[in-house]
Order: structure tokens, then C-alpha cells, then sequence
């Protein structure tokens, strides 16, 4: 019976271990990258339409290349690798950008025109977001209904709709990078008080 | 099977708690550092690193030394040999456990 108690201590310490190394969240610096490339690629809707497909055919590999590779760094700096965690994060934005890609053909055959692109876009990132936060990062949940409540916003409004829009999601991302990094000090300072 | 003979079939190895807890995490994560595991399992170097010995003497983990920023870094990933060692030993465990709820 001794035995069996010892056991079920050990099972109890166990457990208590996997809890504590839960899988890390993404480094605010991904939030920060986001925030300053979304913002830019809106505001050229407004001011520069022509320039705003060439943007972001760059900006987005660009910042999903520089995101994982912040990724990767982040969880090498904190010891602990999850490849599975890393490949869900891959695949689920490169599903994003494939979805983005398959859109062309709309516009190609004008089966929609170019702002109802934008607008479409716009519905697919919102809910990449949405779904990420569900599944992944929490507060990318908010950034996803806020992105859901601007596609509404585009069907309201006709001046700098699109700047306007990019300046609130710029926000709730730096937002989200601030919680972030507050989460990420504190657990630190809990692990360092625990010694 | 008797609670006795589920107790012979248990891992000497992994008996230890800290050993335990070091090849569940590393089931669950690809590599894990030494620095990580200290934060985790709270235990001092010397002892941390007994028990990593330990079960790298027995083949259960696979041990990468590397530098970062000119620091060394060492990292721990189970090996096959340790995944089913540690299968073997959980389900001696459940054994162990539902033969004492049944007396």
C-alpha cells in the first residue's frame, strides 16, 4: 500500500511538471512585426490602390518567414523545442495565404471586383485570426473580431476606411504584444521566486 | 497478475521521480536544454545532472551539445529506446494502481 501512495505522489508530481512547461505562447516581437507591416499594406488601399497587391505579395512571405524564424529563435532561447506546436502555426497561416492566393481568380474573371477583393481579404484574415486565437493564441481571437468588425465598417464608410482599419488592428496587436510580454515577465518572475 | 509482480515489472530507472518527470516531458517536447529542465524540476545542477547521467547511461536519452551566443548549451531528446522503456513503465503503473483499488 506504501507503494501505491509513493506511486500516486510521483503520478501527482508528474502531472504538476507537464502542466508547468504548458507550450509557450508567440514572442510579442511576432505581434510588434505585424503591427507595423498591416498597417502600411491598409493605408496603401486608400492612397496608392495600384501598389497594394505588390505589397503584400512581398510583406506576406516576408513576415511569415520572419515570424517563424523569431518563433524558432524564441523557443531555442527558452529550451524547450515543440516542432508539432511549430508546424501547427506554419500550416495554419500558410493555409491563410493559400486562401488568399486562390482569391485571384475572382478578380481575374471579374466574378468580383477590386474593392470586394479587398473585402474578401479581409474576411479570410479575420477569421485565420479568430481561429488561431480559438485554437492557439488567445489574444488573436480579439484582433480577428475586431478585423470581422472592420469588414463591416468597409460596407459603411467610404474615406480612408482601409487606413483607419489597419491603424485599429495596428493597436490591438501592439495591445496583444504588451499582455504578451507582461504574461511572459511574470511567469518568469514566478519560476525565478520558485527556486 | 498480482501488485507484486506489477511492482517487479517496473523500470528501476525510471522509478525516480525526477527520471519520471524528465522522460514524460521529453515525450512531449522534441529536445528540452539543461536550463529548462532546472526551471522546471527545480533541482540543483549537480542532482539534475546525476539523474540525466543516469538515463543517458541507460540509453533512454540522446544528449546534443551546442553554443549559443558563445555559451554552451546542452540538449536532451528521448530515444526510442527510452520512449518504450517508459510506455513498458506507465502501464506498470496503471497495473500497479488498479490492482490496489480492487483490494
Amino acid at each position: 500500500m506504501a507503494e501505491v501512495d509513493s506511486i500516486a505522489k510521483d503520478l501527482g508530481y508528474v502531472r504538476g511538471l507537464v502542466e508547468t512547461a504548458e507550450p509557450h505562447r508567440s514572442p510579442s516581437a511576432i505581434y510588434l512585426l505585424w503591427a507595423v507591416i498591416v498597417p502600411v499594406g491598409f493605408a496603401l488601399a486608400d492612397f496608392e490602390p495600384r501598389l497594394t497587391g505588390l505589397y503584400w505579395l512581398i510583406a506576406s512571405p516576408v513576415g511569415f518567414v520572419a515570424s517563424t524564424w523569431i518563433g524558432i529563435r524564441n523557443s531555442r532561447r527558452q529550451g524547450q523545442v515543440d516542432r508539432r506546436e511549430g508546424a501547427r502555426h506554419v500550416l495554419h497561416w500558410l493555409g491563410m495565404m493559400a486562401a488568399i492566393l486562390l482569391t485571384v481568380p475572382l478578380v481575374a474573371t471579374g466574378a468580383v471586383t477590386d474593392k470586394g477583393m479587398g473585402q474578401v481579404i479581409l474576411l479570410l484574415i479575420a477569421l485565420a485570426y479568430f481561429l488561431n486565437g480559438v485554437h492557439m493564441e488567445r489574444p488573436l481571437l480579439w484582433v480577428g473580431i475586431l478585423m470581422a468588425g472592420g469588414y463591416g465598417a468597409t460596407f459603411l464608410f467610404s474615406k480612408h476606411v482601409w487606413t483607419m482599419l489597419g491603424l485599429v488592428i495596428s493597436a490591438a496587436l501592439v495591445a496583444s504584444a504588451i499582455v504578451e510580454s507582461k504574461r511572459a515577465a511574470a511567469t518568469r518572475r514566478a519560476s525565478l521566486d520558485a527556486r | 497478475m498480482t501488485p507484486d509482480e506489477s511492482l517487479e515489472s517496473l523500470d528501476r530507472v525510471l522509478e525516480h521521480r525526477v527520471r519520471l518527470g524528465i522522460a514524460v516531458l521529453l515525450t512531449r517536447y522534441d529536445a528540452i536544454s539543461f536550463g529548462r529542465f532546472k526551471e522546471l524540476l527545480r533541482e540543483t545542477d549537480g542532482s539534475l545532472g546525476a539523474q540525466l547521467r543516469k538515463l543517458e547511461n541507460e540509453g533512454y536519452v540522446h544528449v546534443r551539445k551546442e553554443f549559443r551566443d558563445r555559451r554552451p548549451t546542452t540538449w536532451y531528446a528521448l530515444t526510442s529506446k527510452g520512449r518504450k522503456a517508459l510506455g513498458v513503465h506507465l502501464a506498470a503503473l496503471r497495473q500497479v494502481i488498479r490492482m490496489a483499488d480492487k483490494t
